[in-house]
C-alpha cells in the first residue's frame, strides 16, 4: 500500500523522538527502578491537582479507570505515525503515548499489536446511532444501530445540534457539545425571509458600531449613554455571538448560486458559515476560499431529479463531481465528509449509509484527494468544523480515548473494525458481536471462537 | 353462587376486618376452617404432602402435617387436591377501557374508574387469582394503582394501603421534571417554616426584652446558662421556638404589646399546601411508609436513564415493570438489576434475544441475578388468565425452578403491591386466600377446583357444575 513508504520514513523520525509524550499518572512500579521517577512523580502530582479540582466528588466515588492499548501502528492524524507503542488512558482521556509506558497494575489491557489504531471517526450528521436531541435523554445505549455505527468506526456523531459519543452500555460522557451551530436559512425562494434576516444582521451590526462609538465617547464624557440592548435576546443574541465569532452558522447549499450567496453573506457580515451539501462547490472553489466558508459534503450525493450530473445544455459547470473534495481541499477549504444517507440503513450494505463513513472518504481519494486528507475529513477536520477538535479527532495526550482499531488501512474496502473504543471503554468487539464475526479477511476462518462466544448470555451459566 | 348463613357471616368478617371483629364478635366463638389438602405449597416455606391449614376468622393460624383443630371447624376435604396461595396479579387493566392521559396525576386513582360489578372478577377468581392490582391508563404519571380482592363483599374489595404510583419513564423528562417539582414543593414548605420560625424567634426576642425588666423568673432561668441558651436558640429554629412558645404562652401578663401581637398571629405553623398531583412523589422523596412507585421501562437503556433521574434522590424506592413490547434486551442490565435486588414485573415468555431467533429465558436469568420477579398477564384477556400457568410451565421447562415460578404468581407480586405481610404465602397470620387445583398448578391440564378469600369459598367448581 502507498502508506508503507511514508510510514517507514516516519518510523525513523519516531524512533528518535520516543518517548514522545509524558503526562499524567502512570503509578510507577515499586520494584522497578525508574529513570525518571522524580519527573514522573512531579507530573503525577500536577495531574492529580488539576484533576482533583475538576471532579473531586467523582473521585471519591469511583476509582480511576485505566485502559492501555498495546498498539501496532498508531495513526495520530495530527502528528507522526507511531509503531509498537502503548497508549495509556485514564478516565477516558489519553494520558501517555510511548514505547516505554508504565501501565498501572489495575489497568484494563488490550493487546492490539499488529493492528492499526486510528482516532474514532466523527460523523458530522447522523440519525439513529445516538438518540435524537437531547441525546442524553433519549439514547438507547444498547441499540443495534449504535453497535453497527461502532462497527463502522464511528465514535462521535451529531444528532440535531448536539455532538455525542456512541457510549455503548453507559450514559457516562455521552454529550460532547451542545448548540453546535446557528442554523441559517437564506433561501432564494423566500425573498422576504432574506430581507428579514439581513435586517436582523444589520440591526446587530449597527448595535456593535454604536458600542464602539460609545466606548470612544465614554473616554471623553462620563455620562455618555450606553446603546439600548434590551432587544438583544433570542435570535438577536445568537446573531450577535455569530458576528463576534463565538458561534458558527450552518446552512444547506448545493447549487453554485446558493453557495455564492452564502459566501456573500459570510463576507458582508464577517461570519463563519459551514455549508452542508456543497455539491457544486467544485465550480466555485476560490469564491468559497475567499469567504472562508467550510463544507460538509458527500462524495456521492443523492441524485437530483432535475439534474443528475453535468448538464451539457447549460454552458457552465454543474452537478456532482467525484473531484469535489479534492478541488475544495486544494483551495484550502476545510471539509468534512459524510455519506449521503446519514443513518444506518439496510440498503446501505457497502453503500452510502453511515455504516460506510470510511468508504465515503475513500471515494474522495478516488477523486484525487490525498489519503491523509481523506482521513482528516472524517476525523480531525470534521471535529474542527464542529468545534470539538480539543476533545476528539486525533490521538494526542489530553484528548478523549476514542479509537477505532482495525485490521488494515481504514480507507480500504476490506478493512473491518476489530475493536472500537469510546471514552477508554471497549464499546465494540467484532468477535463478540454477531454482525461481522464470521468475516475473517485475514483468511483465518478456523480460528477458535472466544470462550464467551456469542450469544454470550446463552452460555453454560 | 351459593351463600349459606355461615358464608354471610364470613362476608361480614371480610368486610369489617380483624380489629372490629374482635370488638363486635367477642361473645361469639371464632369461625374456624380446616383445609385438609393432599399437597400444600406454602411458597414461603416447605411443602406439606399431605397437609392441613387451620384458618381462624379468615386468617391462617397454622399449617403443617396432621395438625389438630377445634371440633367446631368447618372441614374442607381436599385430599386429592393441591392448595397454594391465591394468585396475585401485580399489574393489569383487565376489563378496563383504555383512555389517554398525559402529565402528572398523582392525585388520581384507578379506583375512580372501577365499577366492581363491571370488572370480570369472577373470571379472575375462576383462574385462581384472589388479588389484582389495577393501573391507571395513560402516559407519564397517570396516577395511583389500586388493589382489589377478586371476591367477597363488593363494598370491601378495595384493599386500603396497597398499590403504587404508576410511572411511565419512557420519556425521560416526565419523571425527572415531576420529581424536581416535588422537590420544589418540599423546599417551599421548608422555606415557609424557616420564615415562620424566624418570625417567631424575633417575636420572642422582643417579648423577652419587654419582659426582662419586670420578670424575676426569667432572670433566674437565664442566670446560669445564659451563653448556651443564646447559642442554641437561633440555629435550632423550629424546635427551640416551638417548645419555648408553649412555655411562654400562659404568661403574657405584663408585656401587653407583644402579647397582643402574639394573639393576632396563628400559633401553630401552617404549611403551604402541596400540589396534590405531586403528593405521592413528595412522600416518596421524604421516604414515608406505604408509598411505592412502579416505573415502567421499555428497554435496558432506560434503566440507565432511570438511574440518572433518581441519582439526586438518595435511595428512593421503586419497583420495575419491564415492558417487552419494543425490546427485550434486558440481559444487558442483569447485573445492575441483580445488584439492587430489583422487584420486577414482567410478562412471562421465552423472549427472543434481540435481533435474533434465539429464545432466551429472561425470567430465569432475572431470578438467578437475585431479582424478585412477578408475572403479569401476557395480555389482559380471559384466555391469558389461565394461560399464565402454561407460560410459566414453559419457562420451567426451559430452566426456571418450579418454586420460583410459584413465587412469581404469589409472594413476589404480593410484595410488589405492598401486601407481602398479608397475602402471597401460606403461613401463620396471612390472609386465608387459597386456590385449590386438582393437579400440579403448573400443569396446564389441571383446573382450579376452589378459590378461597379470607377463609370464605368464593368459587367452587363442584358446586358450579
Amino acid at each position: 500500500m502507498l502508506h508503507r513508504a511514508r510510514l517507514l520514513t516516519l518510523l525513523l523520525i519516531v524512533s528518535m523522538t520516543v518517548p514522545l509524550v509524558r503526562a499524567g499518572d502512570p503509578k510507577p512500579d515499586k520494584d522497578k527502578p525508574s529513570k525518571d521517577k522524580t519527573e514522573a512523580k512531579k507530573d503525577a502530582a500536577k495531574d492529580e491537582k488539576s484533576d482533583d479540582d475538576k471532579d473531586k466528588k467523582k473521585k471519591k466515588k469511583k476509582d480511576d479507570r485505566y485502559f492501555a492499548i498495546k498498539a501496532g501502528t498508531v495513526h495520530t492524524v495530527t502528528g507522526a505515525t507511531l509503531f509498537d507503542v502503548t497508549i495509556l488512558t485514564k478516565n477516558g482521556k489519553i494520558i501517555e503515548i510511548g514505547e516505554s509506558v508504565e501501565v498501572p497494575e489495575k489497568a484494563e489491557r488490550l493487546d492490539a499489536s499488529g493492528y492499526h489504531v486510528y482516532p474514532g471517526l466523527v460523523a458530522v450528521s447522523s440519525s439513529g446511532v445516538i438518540g435524537s436531541e437531547p441525546p442524553d435523554d433519549s439514547t438507547d445505549v444498547f441499540s443495534l444501530t449504535m453497535t453497527i455505527g461502532l462497527a463502522g468506526g464511528i465514535t462521535t456523531a451529531v444528532t440535531g445540534n448536539t455532538a455525542g459519543k456512541l457510549t455503548f452500555s453507559t450514559l457516562e460522557g455521552l454529550v460532547v457539545k451542545r448548540d453546535l451551530f446557528y442554523k441559517l436559512s437564506y433561501s432564494s425562494s423566500s425573498p422576504d425571509g432574506r430581507r428579514k434576516l439581513r435586517e436582523k444582521f444589520d440591526k446587530v451590526r449597527q448595535y456593535m458600531r454604536d458600542l464602539e462609538i460609545y466606548a470612544d465617547e465614554k473616554k471623553k464624557d462620563d455620562e455618555a449613554e450606553e446603546p439600548d440592548k434590551e432587544w438583544l435576546t433570542g435570535d438577536f443574541k445568537k446573531i450577535h455571538a455569530l458576528m463576534r465569532g463565538e458561534l458558527v452558522a450552518v446552512a444547506s447549499a448545493d447549487r453554485a448560486y446558493e453557495i455564492v450567496q452564502y459566501c456573500e453573506l459570510a463576507e458582508r457580515y464577517g461570519i463563519k458559515i459551514v455549508l452542508r451539501g456543497a455539491m457544486e462547490g467544485w465550480t466555485v472553489p476560490s469564491r468559497m476560499a475567499r469567504a472562508g466558508v467550510s463544507a460538509i459534503l458527500s462524495i456521492r450525493p443523492p441524485i437530483f431529479s432535475t439534474d443528475t450530473g453535468h448538464d451539457e445544455r447549460i454552458n457552465r459547470k454543474t452537478g456532482r463531481s467525484i473531484e469535489n473534495a479534492a478541488i475544495l481541499a486544494r483551495h484550502g477549504i476545510p471539509i468534512a465528509i459524510v455519506p449521503s444517507v446519514t443513518s444506518i440503513t439496510l440498503w446501505g450494505l457497502a453503500g452510502r449509509d453511515l455504516l460506510h463513513l470510511n468508504m465515503e472518504a475513500a471515494f474522495a481519494v478516488r477523486g484525487g484527494l490525498s489519503e491523509d486528507a481523506a482521513l482528516r475529513t472524517i476525523t480531525i477536520d470534521a471535529a474542527r468544523i464542529l468545534g470539538i477538535d480539543h476533545r476528539v479527532g486525533s490521538i494526542e495526550v489530553g484528548k478523549d480515548a476514542d479509537f477505532v482499531i482495525t485490521d488494515g488501512d481504514i480507507l480500504h474496502y476490506m478493512t473491518h473494525s476489530r475493536w472500537t473504543v469510546v471514552n477508554g471503554r471497549i464499546a465494540y468487539d467484532k468477535q463478540k458481536e454477531s454482525l461481522y464475526d464470521h468475516i475473517r479477511p485475514d483468511g483465518n476462518r478456523d480460528a477458535p471462537p472466544p470462550d464467551d462466544y456469542w450469544p454470550r448470555c446463552l452460555g453454560t451459566n | 353462587m351459593v351463600m349459606g348463613s355461615l358464608q354471610n357471616s364470613f362476608r361480614l368478617l371480610g368486610a369489617v376486618g380483624a380489629f372490629v371483629l374482635v370488638a363486635t364478635t367477642h361473645a361469639q366463638e371464632p369461625e374456624y376452617v380446616a383445609v385438609k389438602a393432599g399437597r400444600v405449597i406454602t411458597v414461603s416455606g416447605e411443602e406439606f404432602s399431605p397437609g392441613v391449614i387451620v384458618i381462624e376468622d379468615g386468617k391462617i393460624t397454622a399449617v403443617g402435617i396432621g395438625l389438630e383443630f377445634p371440633a367446631s371447624a368447618k372441614v374442607i376435604n381436599a385430599q386429592r387436591q393441591t392448595v397454594m396461595p391465591g394468585f396475585v396479579l401485580p399489574r393489569t387493566r383487565y376489563d378496563l377501557k383504555r383512555f389517554s392521559r398525559s402529565g402528572v396525576h398523582g392525585n388520581q386513582s384507578v379506583a375512580d374508574e372501577i365499577y366492581v360489578d363491571r370488572v370480570g372478577f369472577d373470571e379472575m377468581r375462576e383462574a385462581g387469582f384472589t388479588t389484582a392490582c389495577f393501573i391507571p391508563s395513560g402516559k407519564g404519571i397517570p396516577g395511583m394503582a389500586s388493589v382489589y380482592r377478586t371476591g367477597g363483599d363488593e363494598e370491601a374489595r378495595l384493599v386500603a394501603g396497597a398499590g403504587y404510583l404508576h410511572v411511565n419513564a419512557t420519556k425521560k423528562s416526565t419523571l425527572r421534571d415531576a420529581l424536581k417539582k416535588a422537590k420544589e414543593e418540599i423546599e417551599k414548605i421548608e422555606k415557609a417554616r424557616k420564615e415562620w420560625d424566624e418570625k417567631q424567634a424575633k417575636k420572642k426576642d422582643e417579648a423577652e426584652k419587654g419582659d426582662d425588666a419586670d420578670k424575676p423568673d426569667s432572670d433566674e432561668d437565664d442566670g446560669e446558662k445564659d451563653g448556651d441558651d443564646k447559642g442554641d436558640e437561633k440555629p435550632k429554629g423550629r424546635r427551640a421556638s416551638d417548645d419555648e412558645d408553649g412555655e411562654k404562652e400562659p404568661k403574657p401578663a405584663d408585656g401587653a404589646d407583644s402579647a397582643a401581637a402574639k394573639k393576632a398571629e396563628p400559633e401553630t405553623f401552617k404549611a403551604p399546601p402541596i400540589d396534590p398531583k405531586y403528593q405521592p412523589l413528595v412522600d416518596l422523596i421524604e421516604k414515608k411508609d406505604d408509598v411505592r412507585m412502579m416505573v415502567q421501562i421499555s428497554d435496558a437503556a432506560e434503566l440507565l436513564h432511570l438511574d440518572e433521574i433518581l441519582e439526586p434522590y438518595e435511595d428512593i424506592s421503586y419497583t420495575l415493570y419491564l415492558a417487552t413490547g419494543r425490546s427485550t434486551d434486558y440481559h444487558y442490565v442483569l447485573k445492575q438489576l441483580g445488584e439492587r435486588k430489583a422487584q420486577i414485573a414482567i410478562r412471562p415468555n421465552l423472549h427472543f434475544l434481540p435481533q435474533t431467533t434465539f429464545r432466551y429465558n429472561l425470567m430465569a436469568k432475572l431470578v438467578k441475578a437475585e431479582c424478585e420477579v412477578s408475572a403479569v398477564l401476557y395480555s389482559d384477556t380471559k384466555i391469558e388468565l389461565s394461560r399464565i400457568r402454561a407460560r410459566l410451565a414453559d419457562l420451567v421447562r426451559a430452566g426456571l425452578k418450579k418454586e420460583d415460578a410459584y413465587k412469581m404468581l404469589t409472594l413476589h407480586p404480593a410484595k410488589l403491591i405492598g401486601l407481602g405481610e398479608k397475602i402471597g404465602s401460606i403461613e401463620k397470620d396471612r390472609d386465608a386466600d387459597l386456590v385449590f387445583f386438582d393437579g400440579d398448578p403448573l400443569d396446564p391440564h389441571s383446573t382450579v377446583r376452589r378459590v378461597m378469600i379470607l377463609g370464605e369459598t368464593v368459587y367452587d367448581a363442584d358446586e358450579d357444575e
